[in-house]
């Protein structure tokens, strides 16, 4: 069969969605729907279309103990929640000595004379790094971005949902410390973790920067100069001694 | 204010587990009678129910909450993790059922009767879904409605409604591209 046929791509979506496919037809589509964003696609718009149809079917309590299974099931009872190098740099004295340094980084370079020799110890693990806290126009923190010094992958990791209009895209911008315009660094991907490369290795690119920001663009090519007002901003610092 | 269910997925995508917790009182009554039409069973709806709800917390952080609805998302999630239980054990379908309340009834599909089928249509809150579903003719609009709600094949309508299987797939695809044209035109 054709699958590259738009019309049969748009039948065995509306079909898939529908349930009327058979076992094997319904797992050779779900393969292929994992490899190719257009059927993916199409079986999103399907899905728009007729899921309403399930809001007019009776509602059921579940057992009292499902919810009980679920989360045992996820690990949220009884083993310990998943540990990652954010969620460790979020503990809250992890995370006071980190904004210390941060701060200290950015402003007064007198990071050595201001933490406690034990603490210093315990943020030493930490691979050096640029990392920046952005926040949204209130101040509440939005976004994590942290990039390896001599790494050409940053990552990030949203604290805040980050959604921008339709047909427009997050673009994470470095802002100079001298004061000259900003420069165009990546698309943040749409998942609340994520990461994607970079055009030089962050030492290039950050090295003279003060500040991050990022702003939402209409989708495309990355724009010369941020056309909007500043969706999430913050400074970036050099995570090492 | 209570948040949305819109708003509640986006902070489990943040791996919020009170937010998981909140989204589930939120949703899972109406997605469990979802899986209940489908499987008849409410043990192995409730299975069903479970492993959606382990995908809804795993893939959030993929979710982008511009492309669908959160409820339309957790929906399709349920409907397949279904679908997937009901292929790999077809219920058995008895003349008659019992609900939780002890009341008996005759079972929709095997006496051909639209009825109960029409009447989920005319709850279904989408007007233009309604609309479009109501100007499809009587027998490919009832295949369509077999399909949805009590997540039959093609094979199985075809015994269901006694058509030959060519007939039940023509009815389907015709039947899905008259909606699809008139949602459209809606749209436009």
């Amino acid at each position: 069969m054709n699958y590259q046929r738009p019309e049969l791509r748009d039948r065995l979506a509306s079909e898939y969605v529908l349930g009327t496919l058979h076992g094997q037809a319904r797992a050779r589509f779900e393969k292929l729907r994992r490899q190719d964003a257009l059927l993916d696609a199409a079986v999103l718009s399907w899905e728009s279309r007729l899921m309403p149809l399930a809001g007019s079917v009776s509602s059921l309590a579940p057992s009292p103990e499902l919810l009980t299974r679920i989360e045992t099931r996820l690990g949220f009872r009884g083993k310990p929640e998943k540990q990652s190098w954010f969620a460790w740099l979020l503990k809250p004295a992890v995370g006071w000595v980190a904004a210390g340094l941060f701060v200290g980084v950015a402003t007064t370079r007198l990071v050595d004379t201001i933490i406690p020799p034990p603490q210093t110890a315990q943020v030493a693990q930490l691979p050096a790094s640029y990392v920046g806290v952005l926040s949204d126009p209130q101040g509440k923190a939005g976004l994590l971005v942290s990039s390896l010094r001599h790494g050409r992958t940053v990552d990030i990791k949203q604290l805040q949902p980050v959604i921008p209009p339709a047909g427009q895209q997050a673009v994470l911008w470095g802002l100079p410390k001298n004061g000259s315009a900003p420069i165009a660094v990546g698309i943040l991907p749409k998942t609340s973790t994520g990461s994607f490369t970079l055009p030089a290795t962050s030492e290039v690119l950050f090295a003279e920067v003060g500040q991050l920001g990022v702003t939402y663009e209409p989708v495309g090519e990355l724009p010369k100069s941020p056309s909007q007002p500043w969706a999430f901003i913050g400074h970036c610092g050099k995570f090492w001694m | 204010m209570a948040e949305s269910v819109d708003q509640l997925l986006a902070r489990v995508a943040l791996g919020d587990q009170a937010a998981f917790r909140a989204l589930y009182a939120a949703s899972a009554s109406r997605l469990l009678g979802v899986a209940m039409r489908l499987i008849g069973d409410k043990a192995r709806a409730e299975d069903a129910l479970q492993e959606s709800f382990v995908a809804i917390w795993n893939q959030a952080g993929k979710y982008a909450a511009h492309r669908a609805q959160a409820m339309t998302w957790m929906t399709a999630i349920v409907r397949n993790k279904a679908i997937d239980s009901l292929r790999a054990t077809p219920k058995e379908m008895p003349l008659t059922q019992t609900n939780d309340d002890g009341e008996e009834s005759s079972h929709d599909v095997a006496d051909h009767n639209p009825g109960p089928l029409q009447s989920l249509l005319e709850r279904c809150a989408d007007e233009r879904l309604r609309h479009c579903l109501g100007h499809i003719e009587e027998s490919p609009r009832q295949a369509l409605l077999m399909a949805f709600y009590d997540g039959l094949t093609h094979q199985e309508l075809a015994e269901r409604l006694a058509t030959p299987l060519g007939t039940i797939k023509a009815w389907v695809r015709r039947g899905l591209a008259r909606l699809q044209t008139c949602l459209q035109g809606a749209e436009a």
